[in-house]
This record gives structure tokens, sequence and C-alpha cells, in this order.
């Protein structure tokens, strides 16, 4: 039985109240400059058995990802 | 034969494989959970989204009810799921919780979709990143699929969920 008064079941509906949608989304896309800035931090992710496909991600300071 | 009550009453999260186009096509990964009665009831998965005053398209998560963001049959073939996650309600909406957070992140980059570029961000990246976003493990028999950009997450190295 789910125990809606539970701080954590709260907690977690008002993240998915919050959620993006579709229509939410493109309305936001479609209006956004291409990125052009760059990306964040990441390059550790990269599955160990696609090592055909690795490619090398050179990390950029945070912050510089907004467009 | 009987089923197990444990299993068909709990909560889970599967990922589901499209073909594009026909066999041989590329292959699209999303994220569908679904209730204790087997219902699906939301959907997360990518999408390319055209910008107005660019001829590179956003790539965009979104979340929704999975009538809402059906994929257009004319162009996509259901081929393959596979359960990540089965367990309790409280559990599966944390997964839940952490992958919207997962989509927040991702929106904010405002990342290009490049499709000539295979190793680039893909709606396949933003499936992938959301199973790592809620900590789980994507099937190795979904890497089988030719899924352009299943590789990249699009996660910051020192990414915490609030909700882990």
């Amino acid at each position: 039985m789910l125990n809606t008064q539970d701080p954590d079941i709260q907690g977690y509906a008002n993240c998915l109240n919050t959620a993006p949608t579709v229509s939410g989304v493109v309305l936001e896309a479609s209006s956004s400059p291409e990125n052009t800035a760059g990306n964040f931090n990441r390059d550790q992710y990269i599955m160990p058995d696609a090592s055909e496909n690795k490619v090398t991600l050179t990390p950029q300071p945070l912050g510089m990802t907004m467009g | 034969m009987q089923s197990d009550p444990q299993k068909t009453s709990a909560h889970s999260i599967h990922i589901l494989t499209a073909e594009m186009g026909g066999p041989g096509g590329p292959a699209h990964h999303y994220i569908m959970f679904r209730d204790h009665t087997g219902a699906d009831k939301v959907v997360m998965h990518g999408l390319a989204i055209a910008r107005r005053n660019s001829p590179v398209r956003a790539l965009r998560g979104v979340m929704g009810q999975p009538e809402s963001n059906t994929l257009p049959n004319e162009h996509f073939t259901g081929i393959a799921e596979f359960e990540i996650f089965r367990g309790d309600v409280k559990t599966y909406l944390q997964k839940m919780a952490m992958a919207v957070e997962a989509l927040h992140f991702i929106n904010a980059q405002n990342l290009n979709y490049r499709p000539e570029d295979l190793n680039g961000d893909s709606p396949n990246s933003i499936a992938h990143t959301l199973v790592t976003a809620m900590q789980l493990e994507f099937p190795e028999e979904a890497t089988h699929f030719w899924a352009p950009g299943y590789e990249r997450i699009i996660l910051p190295r020192n990414w915490r969920s609030a909700y882990a």
C-alpha cells in the first residue's frame, strides 16, 4: 500500500510534477539558439566494450553549456 | 503454471527498442514505467526538435503518458524490450524521480542533435543516461542493436541525485 503521507513519496511526487513535457520542451527547444558553447565535463561513461566506436571527449569547464 | 505473485505484483521499469524505417535500420531506445498490473504508465524518451533559427536540431528528453508519446507506427517497429527494474512502488517512484532529475539536467545543456555524427548525442544517449541516473544497469542484450549514440552518458562525472 502506498503511504501518501510518507515524506519520501511526497518528495518524489513533487519532482515528477516538474517533469518536462513534449509540448513544453518543443516550445522551449524550437526557440533556443544552436549550442555552440561546447559541453560539460564528462568522459568516463563510454561503454568498455565499445572500443570500436570509442571517442575521446575533451573536458570543458563547467558553466559553458547554456545556449 | 502458477505465476509468481511476488513478480506479478511489483512495479517495473523497461527499456523498449524500436527499429526505425524497417529491418536493419537504426534502433531507438526509450524507457517505459509499468505499474503492478503490467500496464504502461509513464514513458521517457529523447526527441530531436527543429530550431526556428538554425538548421541544427535540438536534443531534448521528455516524460509523459504512453498514449501521448506513441512513436509513429509507420516509422518505428518495436523489436525488443528488457526489464531493468522490478520492485516496490516506493523504490519505483524514487527511480522515476531520479530520471526526471536527469531529464532536467539534459535539457538544460541545450544539446545539438546531428544524426550524421554516429558517435554524437542522440535519443539513445538519453535512454542510456536515464538508466544510469536511476542507478540501474543497461542490459548487455540491448547493446546488440545498432543504436547510434547509446554509449554516451549525458551526466557530469560528479553527478549526484538528490533522491538517491
